[in-house]
């Protein structure tokens, strides 16, 4: 199959769903000439025009409340918040407007909006663009919040994240954008709330969202030559999640290591790890729940440090390591 | 201070008797010497001292049944003390005690603790390898390979002495299973549950074998036995002794309107038995078609639960082997059951005290004797014997 | 003057709606029959009213916290607005909104909101939409004196002039942010002149001059229509009532709120339509009764409707 990248396959999704719904328009920063910031919207100005692919001011809570407005009487905005960070300055309108309006108006209103938003360190921007914020939007009933880890489910759900009648945070990372992997050329749905099971193992399950689940899938490599077989379930969808796949696997291993890269502390992983207590699989548990995730620090800038901050492979390799007892 | 406690002497006892105490306050003990006798489960056993020095302070008497791990006595030094204090908290002592057994906790996995309790492994006798000594998956598994090997072992050894003891070579073992399972349980089951009561008695088959060829040679072939003759004789006995169709269930004795005759069939796997339903309704022939049907589909295996079912009076043949009698087991839960051997020519004494030679059949009836008695049995074989050598009344 | 006099009867109608919804569930709560608190626009009445009837049918309005007025003045079933006041199955909101969110979106009332300014942004996307959709509606944007001094209101009054959105703003200035008064508030006169900074009219209007407000609505209606962009329209007015049931009214003198109480918006209008013999006392007399009846039935409603079933309680999350 054809291989494109993590990018390509969202700028793709963006471009099949608008030419079949003429209601889906594209809203946010400099997405039109200069393409994004991360050029995820290159070109597509060229085929939709101003309209569709606009361009607004540095607005980010207009460009949400834009978006909201838009979809509650019949658009199907896609906005893009430049940097993850920025959303803070949107977090009204997402978390009191567009997540409460269906419930608080007794279900009548419909908000089929999707937010897109680049997470995630690496690129020596620090602090202040470098933020990991999921966590949050799990904790608001009415959001969806999805968070691919390949170019595959960065096509399919997205695609399904469009074609959602509910506000999705869509979560993508900058390191993946020039990942590649292979992606069909048709449409294709992945549904939210679905998890994926990257690779088959028996020792241990490592559950990794977003990056962290290629930062696994390198690990389980290394594992696989001392004789540790690796299982990797990416939730895809942190909100609505499969409990049931993360649950199976961790019966069929009985040892889970929970990789993220957003800070530990009130992380998505504390959730996960939660629910695997609270059900049948606590049972199979035959060594504690062990999570990985971002140091309690703002993401600094030196390389090094910018590095250590987060879990890297090796990182996983130790865990892993020390949960099978070798 | 050394204190001395009620001591476990057994895995189940929880509690000992003091008995006597061999030494007196005061007095010096040595490691090892016999300090007080105990019962335990009526078994009087001896107590050694732990320690060396001087009996200070006997908390428990003669007669007193104190828990085990109790503090019953103080040993300590020529000049020390027993304060008040200890002996007050003596009670008190031993709660906290009990509480910090209980306290400590066997660090186990979750999933150690569900496979220890599938396999039933007692975790507090495995020594963990995982983080901090906690028990996992792998230990618990370990352990109970080792016990399997074990079981073997023994097994092994056991089977090691029994063929230097014995020694009969097996030839094959065949488990005990389908159907030979089934008669197994259920002729064990009759015959120690049912009192049985056998009677025997002969019958001259002369006329019934005159009878027999007369009926064939009417219907053009050889289809009627004396099997037949007999069932019909049965059923036609049982009208008149209803006591022996039925059956005893729950103190009651139940009487049977039907008489369904049952005929033990041997087949390939062992042994069944087919049933002839209202055999005293039916006329000679009619039993003689049900009868080579049922066989058949016996042989055949092809008999339905509804074949097999019911029956209220069952009759055992083995004369086709040359067997001249034989004691049978009730099939349970009826109350008799009719044995037939062989029709043999015998000598017998005619009506005229001549010796003749003539075709004798000896039956054998087994009883239920809870739920009657031999001379009522005596009665049924008499009237059965009456009917085959007088076969007209059969038709 | 372009109104017919069914449509003027009407408006005078609304507001006494609006004014005695608003005294009866004031009344309601005292009896301790509501469960949340309520934001009571009596004295407002002829900003809500002015406003909405300078709008079509299909038209759109946002709300605000303090909304009955606006939602009444759209047209809303006062039987399911009461229905909702008292938390009820059979409310607008099915009883999980109450009086802070009442929303009819059918009607194309999108919704009061419980956030202040947090309408503003939603505006400029609906009035997106109609440029988009090209349906020649528009969307009008009610809001306070307090959140004229938003970043929200900023980012959503560019926005919606940069893309010559139809969309009215409209700063129902009450003189007063809970306690904070618009004087202490802001440093300019009028918030309507902050319309020029984004490059489309502001406008000041008399905010209980019910014809007033309508006339100017209307001005800026026409303007949207024809697609010349936004407008921001200041009605001066004042609520009689404290911010919501908490208020001890420490921060105004009781003569102000007497000085007030003598404009009323309703009593005004009443009499022009007396003084132009459109209406006579005895028919304002019946208009009046006819209203409070209205209201008297709406409580019945509310009272004998169902509660929601708790087992229902996910029901309306997500679509």
């Amino acid at each position: 199959m054809r291989k494109i990248t993590y990018a390509e396959a969202i700028r793709e999704a963006l471009r099949q769903e608008m030419r079949r719904d003429e209601n889906i328009f594209l809203i946010g920063e400099d997405l039109g000439i200069y393409g994004g910031a991360f050029g995820v919207t290159r070109g597509l100005i060229n085929e939709f025009g101003e309209e569709r692919v606009r361009d607004t001011p540095i607005s980010e809570l207009a460009i949400v409340g834009a978006s909201l407005g838009a979809a509650i009487t019949g658009m199907r905005p896609v906005a893009e918040i430049m940097f993850m960070d920025f959303i803070t300055l949107a977090m009204e309108q997402i978390v009191n407007q567009a997540a409460k309006m269906k419930y608080m108006f007794g279900g009548k209103a419909k908000v089929p909006m999707v937010i897109r938003t680049p997470a995630g360190s690496g690129t020596g921007a620090a602090a202040q663009h470098s933020q990991s914020l999921e966590a949050w939007f799990t904790h608001v009933p009415g959001l969806k919040v999805v968070m691919p880890s390949t170019p595959y489910d960065a096509k399919g759900l997205l695609i399904s994240s469009i074609r959602d009648d509910n506000p999705v945070i869509f979560i993508e990372h900058k390191l993946l954008y020039k990942t590649t992997g292979e992606v069909p050329e048709e449409e294709y749905e992945i549904p939210l709330g679905v998890a994926d099971i990257k690779r088959k193992g028996e020792d241990l399950t490592i559950i990794a969202t977003s990056i962290m689940v290629q930062r696994a899938i390198s690990a389980s490599k290394e594992l696989e030559k001392e004789g540790i077989s690796v299982e990797i379930v990416d939730p895809r969808t942190l909100k609505p999640y499969d409990k049931k796949t993360i649950i199976e696997s961790i019966k069929r291993t009985g040892k889970v290591i929970i990789v993220h890269e957003a800070c530990k502390t009130g992380g998505f992983g504390a959730e996960i790890a939660a629910i695997i207590s609270e059900s049948e699989s606590f049972d199979y548990l035959d060594a504690p729940i062990r999570r990985l995730g971002g140091l309690d620090i703002p993401i600094p800038y030196n390389r090094n440090l910018e590095k250590n901050a987060v879990p890297q492979i090796e990182d996983i390799i130790k865990a892993a390591k020390e949960l099978i007892g070798k | 201070m050394h204190k001395v406690i009620m001591p476990k002497l057994g895995m189940t006892m929880e509690s000992g008797l003091i008995v006597n105490w061999l030494k007196e306050e005061g007095d010096y003990v040595k490691k090892g010497e016999p300090l007080l006798d105990v019962m335990t489960d009526k078994v009087t056993i001896e107590v050694e001292s732990f320690n060396t020095g001087y009996l200070k302070k006997i908390l428990a008497r003669e007669g007193e049944e104190i828990p085990v791990t109790e503090v019953i006595a103080y040993i300590g030094g020529k000049d020390e003390e027993v304060s008040e204090e200890i002996i007050k908290g003596r009670i008190k002592e031993k709660k906290e005690e009990k509480v910090e057994v209980k306290a400590k906790k066997i660090l186990a996995s979750p999933l150690a603790k569900k496979l220890a309790k599938e396999m039933s492994i007692d975790l507090s006798k495995i020594s963990g390898t995982g983080p901090g000594g906690r028990i996992i998956k792998a230990d618990v598994l370990k352990v109970a390979k080792e016990a399997k090997l074990k079981k073997k072992e023994k097994i092994e050894i056991e089977k090691e002495i029994e063929e230097k003891v014995v020694a009969p070579e097996i030839l094959e073992k065949i488990p005990l299973a389908g159907l030979r399972k089934t008669i197994a349980e259920r002729m064990s089951k009759s015959k120690s549950e049912i009192p049985h009561i056998t009677l025997f008695i002969d019958v001259d088959m002369s006329s019934s074998e005159i009878f027999k060829e007369k009926i064939n040679q009417e219907i053009g072939e050889k289809k009627i036995s004396y099997t037949d003759l007999i069932i019909k004789a049965t059923a036609l006995s049982l009208k008149k002794y209803q006591i022996l169709n039925s059956t005893l269930e729950n103190k009651r004795i139940i009487i049977f309107k039907d008489i369904n005759i049952g005929l033990a069939v041997s087949i390939k796997d062992g042994l069944i038995v087919p049933v002839i339903r209202n055999a005293n309704k039916l006329s000679i022939e009619e039993i003689a078609n049900k009868r080579v049907k049922l066989v058949k589909c016996a042989r055949d295996n092809k008999l339905e639960l509804r074949d097999v079912t019911g029956s209220t009076f069952t009759i055992t043949n083995l004369g086709m082997y040359e067997i001249d009698y034989f004691s049978p087991i009730i099939n349970p839960p009826e109350a008799g059951i009719l044995a037939v051997g062989s029709i043999v020519k015998k000598p017998a004494i005619d009506r005229e005290d001549e010796i003749t030679v003539k075709p004798m059949l000896k039956l054998g009836l087994a009883l239920d004797h809870r739920i009657l008695d031999g001379a009522v049995g005596a009665k049924f074989l008499q009237y059965l014997r009456n009917i085959l050598q007088e076969p007209n009344k059969l038709v | 003057m372009e109104l017919s006099r069914e449509k003027l009867i009407d408006m005078l109608g609304k507001m006494y709606k609006i004014r005695f919804f608003e005294e009866k569930v004031d009344y309601l709560f005292s009896l301790g029959l509501v469960h949340g608190t309520m934001h009571l626009s009596i004295g407002q009445e002829a900003v809500a009213v002015g406003a909405v009837s300078a709008l079509k049918s299909d038209d759109y309005i946002l709300s605000t916290h303090r909304g009955h007025g606006h939602c009444i003045a759209k047209g809303a079933d006062i039987n399911l607005m009461m229905a909702e006041f008292l938390g009820k199955e059979t409310g607008y909101c099915r009883g999980r909104g109450g009086s802070m969110h009442i929303a009819d979106i059918k009607s194309g009332n999108l919704g009061a909101t419980g956030v202040v300014g947090g309408g503003i942004p939603i505006s400029t996307g609906v009035g997106l939409s109609i440029k988009m959709r090209k349906t020649g509606q528009v969307v009008l944007c009610f809001f306070g004196d307090g959140a004229a001094n938003l970043g929200a209101f900023h980012e959503s009054l560019n926005l919606a002039a940069i893309w010559k959105l139809p969309v009215i703003f409209l700063c129902e200035n009450n003189m007063y942010g809970m306690s904070m008064s618009v004087k202490k508030a802001v440093a300019i006169k009028d918030i309507a002149k902050r319309a020029d900074s984004y490059g489309f009219p502001g406008e000041v209007v008399d905010g209980n001059d019910i014809l007033a407000v309508y006339e100017f609505v209307l001005k800026a209606v026409k303007r949207a229509r024809k697609g010349e962009g936004p407008s921001l329209i200041e009605c001066k007015t004042y609520r009689w009532k404290g911010h919501s049931k908490s208020d001890q009214n420490l921060y105004r003198s009781k003569e102000e709120i007497g000085s007030w109480k003598k404009k009323c918006p309703i009593r005004r209008f009443k009499e022009k339509l007396i003084s132009k013999d459109i209406l006579t006392e005895e028919k304002v007399k019946v208009i009046e009764e006819d209203a409070k009846n209205i209201i008297e039935k709406a409580v019945d409603f509310a009272n004998n409707s169902p509660e929601p079933s708790v087992e229902e309680i996910f029901e309306g999350v997500y679509s």
